[in-house]
């Protein structure tokens, strides 16, 4: 999933001291189950920003609401919803990165008659998976062309901190990382898990390159399926 | 120090604090009467946004009890 | 204990948005301490006597009178 966590509270208020009209909108999928933007994170919000701003004698209306995706038209296009949304001064999305602009995207395209101004509430992390109960790590940079199936399924370009092809590193040391001690060698753990599976044959021919244009460095990506297509 | 009277709200855990409570009252034991308690199943259950609308409600304090 | 680490970071939340952490705290009780639940009660209501009301509250009724007039 997309990890994420919430922007400190002040800079969220600096962020909509200005309006007077506030939504406060969730998303019920990635940062819901990492508890960063879901349905109860929207409520903690919208409650705090109504105390902070209450407090200064600063009268705001403060209004939650909640999407199953805000990645995705399907989800928002609920007139009724749109009117609410018309209806506030600034949106104060805390999806992740991908939800608010795909959301600010989504409303000016279908409210065309007023600007629609979203900003986030959150930082967009990682893609990670959920460890153990309130701990998530990362586990893929989306790199476009898979190395998993030489590597035990460990991967070596967002676990390794260099990103290494073939490793480990001098910096390896008792399993731990050089750039920070709390982290795993993902080198290492490939290792242990080659030998386990038997395959350590697998990582001998040395990796001369990897095709990094599928990756990020070949700008924005785009992905089509022609047979979906309209 | 102000002259009030403060709303203060107790959210108390069945099994310990509010049968705690519950005896006070039947031993008679004297506690301040502006105090209201909210009772819980469980204190675990007590939700951020339990104590943040219960502020939002006006209350001065409140104090868990578990 | 979960319902003691929610309080704590309940706490920073009340401090972040203005009403203060003292406002906000969690005490063991057991089922026997009738008296310590009294002092609990006590002990807090001194304490929002000396922190004075809820800021939030007293200002809303300001704003609720300033609307009538
Ligand atoms: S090799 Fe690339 S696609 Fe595969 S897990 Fe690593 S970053 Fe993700
Ligand atoms: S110690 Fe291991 S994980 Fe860290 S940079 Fe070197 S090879 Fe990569």
């Amino acid at each position: 999933m997309i990890t994420a966590d919430r922007k400190p509270f002040e800079e969220i208020k600096e962020s909509v001291k200005d309006y007077k009209k506030i939504m406060v909108l969730g998303c019920e999928t990635c940062v819901a189950i990492c508890q960063a933007g879901g349905e109860k994170e929207v409520e903690i919000l919208a409650s705090e920003l109504r105390l902070a701003f209450g407090n200064e004698g600063n009268k705001v209306e403060v209004s939650e609401e909640l999407v199953v995706r805000q990645c995705d038209d399907e989800f928002m296009a609920d007139p009724a919803f749109l009117e609410k949304v018309k209806e506030a001064d600034v949106i104060l999305s805390i999806a992740c990165g991908v939800g608010v602009q795909h959301a600010c995207n989504f409303f000016n395209r279908t409210i065309t008659d007023k600007p629609i101004r979203v900003i986030p509430g959150l930082n967009t992390t990682f893609m990670g998976a959920n460890i153990d109960v309130g701990l998530w790590e990362e586990r893929c940079l989306g790199c476009g062309d898979c190395v998993l199936e030489k590597t035990g399924g460990i991967c070596p370009i967002a676990r390794c901190a260099k990103s290494l092809l073939n490793g480990p590193c001098g910096g390896s040391s008792n399993g731990k990382c050089e750039i920070n001690k709390e982290l795993d060698c993902a080198w290492n753990l490939i290792i242990e898990r080659l030998e386990a599976l038997g395959d350590l044959e697998r990582i001998k021919p040395v990796e001369m390159y990897k095709d990094w244009r599928a990756s990020y460095s070949g700008g924005p990506r785009k992905r089509v399926r022609e047979d979906l297509r309209l | 120090m102000v002259d009030y009277e403060p709303r203060v709200v107790a959210m108390l855990c069945n099994y310990c604090a509010y049968s705690a409570a519950d005896l006070a009252g039947v031993g008679r034991i004297q506690y301040p009467t502006n105090v209201r308690i909210v009772y819980y199943l469980c204190t675990g259950k007590v939700e951020i946004i339990h104590i943040l609308k219960t502020f939002e409600a006006g209350a001065d304090a409140i104090f868990v009890g578990g | 204990m979960r319902a003691a680490k929610r309080i704590e970071y309940t706490k920073k939340l009340l401090d972040e948005i203005g009403i203060g952490s003292e406002r906000l705290e969690f005490f063991h009780i057991a089922a026997s301490e009738a008296p310590l639940i009294a002092e609990t009660a006590k002990e807090m209501t001194e304490r929002a006597k000396k922190l004075g009301p809820n800021p939030y509250r007293i200002r809303l009724q300001q704003e609720s009178k300033k609307d009538k007039e």
